[in-house]
């Protein structure tokens, strides 16, 4: 079906093209050409509905690789037509050319931009200028070359141009590494804008730390990335577009020229423009015809549009340089090689999932939440619906409601905001209840006791008693010897070296259960502190590098100490371990299970309880290494350098051997191959 | 032990007991006048509403009630803020006064005396001092040390408002904190370490002990049991009672974003800003709670049960 309507598009613009000749002349498709697509919750990207449907073709302005678009408050739409060294006012309402704007001084105008109340600035690249006409086109004044001292001799040769409402003009200048130029309304230059930072590799930095001076001025100009387009809304705020990079390519600037956006936003690493409409919705497309729509706070709601080069097919592009939105929501987009104009109508999907963002901006979180419900019925998987339904949730305060939706759209920020709110009201409700039992149990203990006391302390006997059987089964008294272990570790460790405490058996055992503690902890934590899903997780590695690790620390550290006057056997070496691991096990164990009543607000206690299990578990198996092996610390830090060591050449060699083994093996099957066809 | 103590009970108030009572009035005095009944009257004021101007009026347990139900600023902000930094400051301080105290032992007495106070001061002088460097440090704008390394290195290219924004201040205050913890503990720890009887420790090297790590856990720490207590309980008041230090480094209570906002701020807050004295005495009487329960914990772990 879709491929139906691709061909009917393909067949139908060229003829189009060539039935009307040379008329401006709109042609409408009704179908989409690319597929729209929208983040997942986990920031892929997946397909949706359609957004955007490509509306008119207009050809036959005899455009001429035309560069900018700009589109004013009357739905007059400006376009560079560069090669043709002519600004086009084109009305939108009513399909004609309402104006062209001619000048002497004009060599290849690159960038347009109007004011509020009509003045146009044209950013010529070959004149060295900018020039402002007023709306009749009458040339008003002319911005050439600033003689501030510190602007010296860099490139002036504006491409781009945006205007704010105090009159102050941004330039993007074709060579400037040093960011976007900084005009006052009579042309004085005030300074750069807004700075892109030079992406350094870690080689890079590496050199710029340990080269000399004259070394550093032999190597290539580090050069940060290039601005590739400036704008400025109808608010003032600056707007700005890199190429060269996907991370933060498109930048919301504060008065001072930093970057508002507080997370990264995504985008194309060939940028060429950005667009903003009245609502603050934000518009990027890249060179390779892709059409990216922001929301006010940087967040990736759409993404459409794809690159052809042959083929004629409306809403494709062979380069797109420029695009603009116009009063109603269109977009704009000119096709830089091919000189045509192509609008896009926002379906009544984004229309819904727009308006329903308007509502919460607002804060008519009813009216919001009931439009992105109407998003959810047409797509049940919408990441941005789910946050909206969740947030409008959140302000009418029925916490567990939200809870559902912020878990689909996996926002475990607001997940944890909202379940502090839940577990607040959980704990007001059943405090009182759960102090009572509490005090309760222990009245009760003590009322036991005191009785068991008067009739000669039967209970405590025999509670002493069970004690002592669970101390006979030997298995069970050596692993509870792990529970003693971490509070006196020299003691304990020298009575396992003397064979007095401890065995292979229990060790193992305790493995076992570590293990069985650390695959909890990596799956089954709490929603909130669950970083990777266990579906993306790849267990197969984890259980091999934690077997493999294990494994390698013992018999490593055996070789090592055997040669190095230490005097534990390998089965002491195999207990070390074993009998250190308690509390990380309980660090671990505790983690897992109180991940599930925890916020964000409180991960701190995570996060300490882990590091003190850890370190505590570290600082017992290093005295016990130290203990058993009958060590100096300076030779058990050796030894544990030494270990290491050996298990990196260990590994290498694992590694090396593995790959040896593929290619003896691909020798091996080749040489029976031959063997076979050539002796029978 | 048991009968004696019934043996006791038996005789009554004697006069010889009348003696003892005497000689302990100057001490029962100043105490209750300046401490027990201050304490006891705090106790009461948490049971009423008190605004300073008027008489207190009796609430019941209302105050308790607010503090652990209505106030989100209490339960999302200073709570897990005065538990974080009470279980870093805590045992950090006092971890680092005991090995600093260690250290100290070991070398000659004048350059010992000279450090000993220079590690000390911080904690005499700690608000002038923190004025002084920790603001020019994490100073907010470019000429700060801290934001101008950080500049020339080329780490940031804005400088970071360190203490005026909520992202970096409890850690700064916890550094601060840990600079300033070595007090009256770390004193008291000095003076243990170096009464232990230098035979100890050569007994101990006849017994097979073989290093210095073995020395400190099986001599020292077990011969300065006393002064081990006494910094630990120093190390927890100190804990709970550095809330100005925040203050202090912001210029403001409360602090950006209620992101150093500990009890004690808390209590300030409500007492002094707001005037709204029962709840703040309720505050303070949870404080008090909290503090003697890690007294109690202290004591299992250091105190003389032997």
């Amino acid at each position: 079906m879709r491929n139906f309507n691709m061909i009917r598009n393909i067949l139908f613009l060229p003829m189009a093209i060539f039935l009307i000749l040379q008329l401006p002349m709109s042609v409408s498709a009704n179908r989409a050409t690319s597929y729209t697509y929208a983040a997942d919750e986990d920031k892929h990207w997946e397909r949706t509905q359609d957004a955007y449907l490509p509306d008119k073709t207009v050809t036959g302005l005899g455009l001429s690789s035309p560069e900018d678009l700009f589109i004013d408050e009357d739905n007059m739409l400006y376009i560079a037509d560069t090669g043709n060294r002519r600004v086009i006012k084109y009305d939108i309402n009513s399909g004609q050319v309402a104006g062209i704007l001619e000048n002497g001084e004009f060599t290849g105008p690159r960038g347009v931009y109007v004011t509020e109340n009509g003045d146009i600035y044209v950013a010529d690249t070959g004149a060295k200028a900018v020039l402002i006409f007023d709306k009749d086109f009458n040339l008003l004044n002319k911005l050439t070359r600033p003689d501030a001292p510190i602007f010296a001799d860099t490139n002036y040769e504006p491409k781009r141009v945006a205007v704010d409402g105090g009159g102050n003009v941004y330039l993007i200048g074709e060579g400037v590494y040093n960011g976007v130029i900084q005009l006052a309304r009579i042309g004085e230059f005030l300074g750069y804008f807004a700075v892109n930072d030079a992406d350094l590799t870690f080689s890079q930095r590496l050199q710029q730390l340990i080269f000399t001076r004259a070394q550093l001025a032999n190597l290539v100009d580090i050069n940060p990335t290039v601005f590739s387009n400036v704008f400025v809304d109808r608010n003032g705020i600056v707007y700005t577009a890199t190429s060269g990079t996907h991370r933060n390519g498109m930048k919301k600037h504060s008065t001072n020229g930093g970057n508002m956006f507080k997370t990264d936003v995504w985008s194309f690493d060939d940028l060429t423009d950005v667009y903003v409409d009245g609502e603050g919705l934000i518009y990027a497309c890249s060179a390779s015809g892709y059409i990216n729509i922001y929301s006010k706070n940087g967040e990736e709601i759409f993404e459409f549009g794809s690159y052809v080069t042959t083929v004629d097919i409306a809403g494709l592009f062979t380069s797109l340089p420029s695009i603009a939105v116009d009063v109603d929501g269109n977009i704009w987009a000119v096709d830089g090689a091919k000189g045509y104009l192509q609008s896009f109508r926002p379906t009544e999907y984004a229309q819904t999932v727009y308006t329903a963002m308007n509502l919460y901006e607002e804060g008519r979180y009813e009216e919001a939440m009931e439009k992105w419900n109407e998003v959810l019925r047409l797509n049940q998987m919408s990441v941005l619906a789910h946050n909206g339904v969740g947030k409008a949730y959140l302000h009418a305060e029925d916490y567990e409601a939200s809870l559902e939706h912020f878990k689909v759209a996996n926002n475990k920020e607001y997940y944890s905001q909202s379940f502090w709110e839940v577990r607040n009201t959980w704990i007001q409700k059943w405090m009182g209840l759960v102090l009572g039992l509490l005090i309760g149990l222990l009245v009760l203990r003590g009322i036991v006791k005191a009785v068991d006391k008067r009739h000669g302390g039967r209970l405590a006997q025999a509670k002493l008693k069970a004690h002592a059987r669970a101390e006979t089964i030997p298995i069970w008294k050596d692993i509870l010897y792990a529970l003693k272990t971490p509070r006196h570790p020299m003691d304990c460790y020298y009575e396992i070296r003397r064979y007095r405490q401890g065995s292979v058996a229990a060790a193992t055992v305790i493995y076992a259960l570590f293990f069985i503690d650390f695959m909890a902890y990596k799956t089954v934590k709490g929603f909130i502190y669950q970083t990777v899903k266990v579906e993306n997780m790849d267990i197969g590695s984890i259980v091999l590098g934690f077997f493999v690790l294990l494994g390698l620390f013992i018999i490593c550290n055996y070789l090592v100490t055997s040669i190095n006057d230490g005097d534990g056997t390998f089965r002491q070496i195999f207990m070390i371990p074993a009998y250190g691991l308690m509390p990380v096990m309980i660090a671990l164990l505790a983690v897992t299970c109180v991940s599930y009543v925890l916020t964000y607000n409180e991960s701190f206690l995570l996060t300490l309880a882990l590091l003190i299990g850890v370190v505590w578990s570290i600082v017992t198996i290093f005295i016990g290494l130290q203990t058993v092996h009958d060590y100096t610390f300076g030779e058990t830090v050796k030894s544990v350098i030494l270990t290491v060591v050996f298990m990196i050449i260990v590994a290498v060699i694992g590694i090396i051997i593995s790959i040896m083994w593929n290619s003896l093996y691909t020798f091996l099957t080749s040489v029976g191959k031959e063997m076979i066809q050539n002796v029978f | 032990m048991e009968q004696v103590k019934k043996g006791k009970k038996r005789r009554g108030f004697t006069k010889e007991d009348g003696k003892a009572y005497l000689m302990l009035l100057p001490y029962i005095i100043l105490f209750s006048t300046f401490i027990l009944v201050p304490v006891v009257i705090a106790i009461g004021l948490s049971f009423t509403y008190f605004d300073v101007i008027n008489k207190p009026s009796f609430t019941g347990l209302l105050n308790y009630i607010t503090l652990f139900t209505q106030d989100e600023v209490f339960l999302k902000y200073v709570l897990p803020n005065t538990f974080l930094y009470a279980l870093i400051v805590g045992p950090g301080g006092y971890v680092i006064s005991f090995l600093l105290a260690w250290m100290l032992a070991q070398i000659q007495p004048l350059p010992r005396t000279i450090l000993a106070l220079c590690i000390y001061t911080p904690s005499m002088l700690g608000g002038v001092f923190i004025g002084v460097i920790w603001k020019t440090i994490f100073s907010g704008d470019q000429s700060g040390w801290f934001n101008s390394i950080l500049l020339r290195l080329g780490l940031i290219d804005t400088p970071i408002q360190f203490l005026l924004t909520s992202d970096y201040f409890m850690l700064i205050m916890i550094i601060v904190s840990l600079w300033s913890a070595m007090g009256i503990g770390f004193l008291s720890m000095i003076s243990g370490i170096l009464n232990i009887d230098q035979e100890l420790y050569e007994a101990a090297y006849v017994d097979g002990i073989r290093n210095r790590f073995q020395e400190i856990v099986y001599i020292t720490i077990p011969s300065m049991k006393p002064q081990m207590f006494f910094g630990a309980v120093m190390a927890i008041v100190n804990a709970f009672n550095m809330g100005w230090i925040g203050v202090t480094l912001s210029g403001a209570n409360p602090t950006p974003n209620y992101s150093g906002q500990l009890i004690t701020n808390h209590i300030d807050d409500y007492g002094f800003l707001r005037y709204e004295m029962g709840y703040a005495a309720a505050i303070s009487v949870v404080l008090l709670l909290v503090v003697y329960g890690f007294n109690m914990a202290a004591g299992r772990l250091f105190g003389d049960n032997d």
